[in-house]
């Protein structure tokens, strides 16, 4: 018994160190100067794109400021900020890409609204019976719901309930019809900042008086041995102090990442 | 071929320098470091650094038989693929692309370079 506590301890023991370390080490982006060396890079990985202002440029990408790994970086005060998955891959599977975007503003910031989801513009399936998809879904969705009901959404058992809660039908299935962003719900639950407290002593800004919204995007894409479509996203995080980012994907653990960003 | 303008007699790096266009290259790199001074998006630079590189490519030609007086095709047509070459090394220009990696380019004016003073001017 001594020695499983003891193992026990032991294995604990890096998950303890992750949890304090993510926010006391800031991590630097590596700056890959090609779109070519960006995709040479393993299939998922994740990069900031500094000189992307407008999305009329993002065929045109030349910088990219890759994101190794998980953890704590500093961005450069911008109002869009654009960053790119690669999802070259020899097989060609398609799935979706979970983006949620946690903006932090110092004070009680209330000159936007509190949740931005998005679907991309593929072919999306309902998912279930009985349900449809409003074909303008795909566009940039505000509705009038506050952070904590996006959260609460995904803990509800019906799909019907959370469409409710979020005053539109945003879960979908993509074209195959399988994976169903609702049966992953619990990863849209969990995509809360786990250090949200120890995040907000770094940032400067009261656990009482600070404000938040949310971006989330739903991406449909497909692997490819040939990225000719690129799989980008973006948030607004203007007048914001920081942003936790999470990024998942059915597909696999190479597109699970979580980012803390401190704006400066 | 034979090159009236580069006997055969003249050195490996005064043929060089004959199919070398050094002027447009510099002209090339001082707009690059234009460009690059402004903060712009991607897209906006690598546009602006295609314009100016094509446009200095189509006057080539003029500038190499009104001022410095060379005549003879081969030179100027090799001088004007030793441009893109050295404008494509410099960057702006492909780094967009994809299939491209920084290490083509330069693998590609060391070869040119090596191998240009024996394909015009050598009998």
């Amino acid at each position: 018994m001594k020695k499983f506590i003891l193992v026990l301890l032991l294995c604990s023991w890096p998950c303890l160190i992750w949890g304090q370390d993510i926010l006391s080490v800031e991590k630097s982006f590596k700056k890959l100067p090609a779109a070519g060396l960006f995709f040479n890079q393993p299939t998922g990985s994740i990069a900031f794109l500094p000189k992307v202002g407008d999305e009329r440029y993002l065929d045109w990408v030349a910088t990219y400021y890759l994101l190794p790994e998980s953890g704590f970086y500093t961005l450069h005060r911008k109002s869009n900020y654009f960053f790119r998955v690669n999802h070259k891959a020899k097989t060609q599977e398609v799935s979706y890409l979970g983006v949620l975007a946690y903006i932090i503003y110092g004070g009680n910031y209330s000159h936007r609204n509190p949740l931005h989801l998005t679907r991309n513009d593929s072919k999306w399936l309902p998912g279930e019976a009985n349900r449809s998809l409003d074909k303008k879904n795909y566009a940039y969705v505000i509705p009038k719901v506050q952070v904590a009901d996006f959260f609460q959404a995904h803990q509800t058992e019906s799909i019907k309930k959370c469409d409710e809660i979020l005053t539109f039908t945003w879960h979908a299935a993509v074209e195959t019809g399988s994976p169903y962003s609702w049966d992953y719900r619990s990863k849209w639950h969990n995509a809360k900042p786990p250090h949200l407290d120890n995040f907000l002593t770094l940032l400067n800004v009261s656990p009482t008086d600070y404000g938040a919204a949310i971006t989330a995007h739903l991406i449909q894409f497909s692997t490819t041995n040939n990225p000719s479509k690129m799989l980008d996203f973006y948030f607004n995080a203007d007048n914001a102090v920081g942003v936790y980012l999470h990024v998942f994907s059915p597909l696999g653990p190479e597109f699970d990442k979580e980012f803390y960003f401190r704006i400066k | 071929m034979p090159d009236p303008q580069s006997p055969p007699g003249a050195s490996y790096s005064e043929r060089l320098q004959k199919l070398i266009p050094t002027e447009v290259i510099a002209a090339y790199l001082a707009i690059h470091n234009v460009i690059n001074s402004v903060d712009l998006d991607d897209g906006r630079k690598i546009f602006l650094h295609a314009l100016s590189a094509l446009i200095l490519l189509i006057l080539q030609p003029f500038y190499q038989y009104k001022i410095l007086q060379r005549t003879y095709p081969p030179l100027i047509i090799v001088s004007c693929i030793s441009f893109v070459i050295w404008a494509v090394s410099v960057g702006g220009i492909m780094e967009g692309f994809e299939f491209y990696l920084p290490i083509y380019s330069t693998i590609a004016i060391i070869l040119w370079t090596f191998v240009i003073p024996m394909l015009v001017g050598v009998e």
